[in-house]
């Protein structure tokens, strides 16, 4: 595959936010990693109806992911989304080394939570999360906050 | 009497931004300009004059959608305020956007103001939801909601008409007439960059015909708005017929069965289950669709909002239980954002759930909030996809095609039809959610029924698209050639080519650089440069 963004939403295939992405970057298939969502029949089937037509779609495991990204030899253009900060360091950390690494990562949307703290208008992270980022960050991923296609690209250091 | 019409404009203003109720807010702020010319046109006696800067400033929005909580321009401010000056101003309809499209652009600081600030009040209303205090939550969401809205938006508009209506009107008619016809040739090309964005939204490549049906309809048989969306909805229904492989069975999906939900009866006879009453449904709905966006804020979004419709279900099922009743109240507080029409379906599901928990199912707080987020975005995905790119097009379309004929028609069709949509809709996601739970998301999406409607009135809205290019882009070429055997009209060459043909390929050109990912602003700038040189010279007028 040929990973042309790795993106956090916790809404994960919001329509028209997705519509205009996979537009713009050519999309061909959207890999959702989440241990979560992965176990969740009710809501792989979900996401599976909501993605737009045309559209590839799987819901894997982190480890899952990590194997996918390394085996699969096809040239599609795919999105990697995450719901969670954590899922993106766990399966960038599984790829470490393996040729197949993500440079970069796209916050895009991530709501409020009781013990998250707003440092964007529409990003609010949570210390563990703020920790998350700057492991990123130390391995060497641009990690920067852009929520539409149009938005100009922000680095997540003027903001935190 | 200005200081007055100052007052209409700015609680029109005010009201339209942020105060209506949810399912008005379709109509009144995304056709903002067109029901701002109804209303200005009666408020300054010149109704035919309000309608033309209506459809005229209208056309420039048409294309926007708002997504995720982001606005390209404020609706509000461009349109009620934006229509008022420039009628105020004595200015020509096509100069309504040069003045329009700067206040919509400065009403985006009324908007990120009114969404920072707003969270006070929601933080205020957690602390009345400790309290297990519904009145407190609901007076926060109604009312506290509208203090920096109407500092933001109705005292500003109210100056902006009391002072500088006359300075406006004394300016425009200081402007030398030649950049008067550059700002009207920008202002009729603009309508490119609009439909250029709705293009980019419905574009497939099925549609594409149906678009040049369209164009081909209205530039070579002159027919109305009216008529193209009539017969673009025959076309959209036979689309579909040859399109789907099994229509029937996708009507099908959509019927929910009375079978399958489980019957009152056996539920009433056992006298200690809790049941929700018709009413507090109704009143749990109502206030979802009237008050689920009112205090719409960066942290939470809509979180006030839906804990608002929750209340009259906790009080039913809690009433006196101030423990319980606080932690209803809280956990319907979180951050929660979907679009209002088909999102329905989400507090809907939530009445059901809160109905199986107070019965004793072992549904906890999080089960309950993983759900509302994990639904939030594929509903969004629906609503926003059917509501603002399909439904929104087809209607504004003809409404602007009807006020631009001088039809006070347009605006009141626009305001009821999609009121009943929105209503209609609403209601239906809402008691399909409560009736099935979280089973009516996967029945409405399996059964197909969004993919058709999109289909569907994909190739309506693309007719409609390709007749709106031929009609609202009003640019021809005045240029003349001297021959010895006369005088040739440059347009009337290019008459015999294509009718229509200037409008059609600004508008491609437009769409070429939209669809290259080139931003709104930009293309704007670029329209204002390219009159500015393309008018003095005479070749576009």
């Amino acid at each position: 595959m040929n990973i042309v963004a790795a993106r956090v939403d916790d809404r994960l295939i919001h329509g028209q936010v997705m519509a205009s992405w996979s537009k713009r970057l050519q999309l061909k298939q959207i890999v959702v990693v989440d241990d979560q969502i992965a176990e969740d029949d009710f809501m792989r089937g979900v996401l599976a109806m909501s993605a737009p037509s045309g559209m590839k779609i799987s819901i894997l495991s982190v480890g899952d992911a990590a194997k996918l990204v390394r085996e699969d030899s096809a040239g599609e253009n795919t999105m990697l989304l995450f719901k969670r900060i954590g899922a993106a360091l766990a399966l960038i950390k599984e790829l470490e080394n393996s040729g197949k690494e993500i440079g970069e990562l796209n916050l895009g949307n991530i709501g409020s939570a009781p013990d998250r703290m707003q440092i964007a208008k529409n990003i609010f992270l949570s210390d563990d999360e703020k920790g998350q980022i700057a492991m990123l960050q130390a391995m060497g991923v641009n990690v920067f906050l852009q929520m539409l296609y149009t938005d100009p690209r922000t680095s997540v250091e003027s903001v935190l | 009497m200005l200081a007055l019409q100052a007052l209409i404009v700015a609680l029109c203003t005010w009201f339209t931004a942020t105060a209506c109720p949810m399912w008005l807010r379709w109509s009144v702020y995304f056709g903002a300009p067109l029901v701002a010319g109804l209303v200005n046109g009666l408020l300054f006696g010149n109704l035919s004059y309000g309608l033309a800067v209506g459809s005229n400033v209208m056309l420039a929005y048409i294309g926007m959608v708002a997504i995720g909580g982001s606005l390209p321009s404020d609706y509000a401010l461009a349109g009620y305020l934006g229509v008022a000056m420039t009628m105020l101003a004595g200015a020509d309809p096509s100069v309504g956007l040069t003045i329009a499209v700067p206040l919509g652009l400065l009403g985006l600081l009324s908007f990120n103001v009114k969404m920072s600030l707003n969270s006070i009040w929601v933080h205020k209303a957690d602390r009345y939801a400790e309290e297990g205090n519904v009145r407190g939550v609901a007076m926060m969401n109604l009312f506290a909601s509208q203090i920096f809205p109407f500092i933001t938006y109705a005292i500003p508009s109210f100056l902006c008409v009391l002072l500088g209506a006359s300075a406006l009107e004394s300016l425009m008619a200081a402007v030398p007439p030649q950049v008067t016809s550059i700002l009207s040739l920008a202002g009729h090309l603009i309508p490119t960059l609009g439909i250029a964005m709705l293009m980019n939204v419905l574009r497939k490549p099925s549609l594409i015909p149906f678009f040049a049906a369209g164009f081909v309809l209205s530039a070579y048989l002159q027919l109305g708005t009216m008529p193209i969306a009539i017969m673009g909805a025959v076309a959209g229904t036979l689309h579909l017929i040859y399109t789907s492989k099994d229509s029937i069975g996708a009507l099908e999906g959509l019927s929910f069965g009375a079978a399958e939900a489980s019957s009152p009866d056996d539920d009433a006879a056992d006298k200690s289950h809790k049941l929700l009453s018709k009413k507090a449904l109704r009143r749990s709905w109502f206030n979802w669709q009237c008050w689920g966006q009112i205090c719409y804020n960066y942290e939470r979004m809509m979180g006030l909002g839906f804990c608002h419709s929750m209340a009259p279900v906790l009080k039913e099922l809690y009433g006196a239980d101030t423990s319980a009743m606080a932690a209803g109240l809280k956990r319907h507080l979180a951050y929660f954002n979907t679009e209002n029409t088909w999102g329905s379906i989400i507090p809907g599901i939530m009445a059901a759930m809160e109905e199986e928990r107070a019965n004793g199912a072992g549904i906890d707080d999080d089960m309950m909030n993983n759900l509302k987020t994990a639904l939030m975005g594929p509903m969004a995905g629906i609503g926003d996809s059917v509501t603002q790119g399909l439904v929104k097009v087809v209607l504004l379309s003809i409404a602007i095609g009807l006020a631009s004929q001088g039809s006070a028609l347009g605006p009141i069709l626009l305001v009821a039809l999609f009121s009943i949509y929105a209503l209609g809709v609403g209601y239906f996601c809402y008691n399909a959610g409560y009736r099935f739970g979280r089973n009516a998301v996967t029945k409405l999406l399996a059964g197909g029924l969004v993919r058709e409607l999109t289909e569907g009135l994909g190739a309506m809205g693309m007719m409609v698209l390709g007749c709106l290019v031929a009609t609202v882009i009003p640019i021809a070429c005045p240029l003349t050639l001297e021959l010895a055997t006369g005088t040739i009209e440059i347009q009337s060459v290019l008459d015999t080519i294509l009718p229509r043909l200037l409008p059609l390929a600004s508008f491609l050109v437009t769409y070429r650089f939209i669809n290259k990912g080139t931003k709104p602003t930009v293309v704007i700038v670029a329209i204002f440069v390219i009159s500015a040189i393309l008018s003095p010279l005479g070749i576009l007028a």
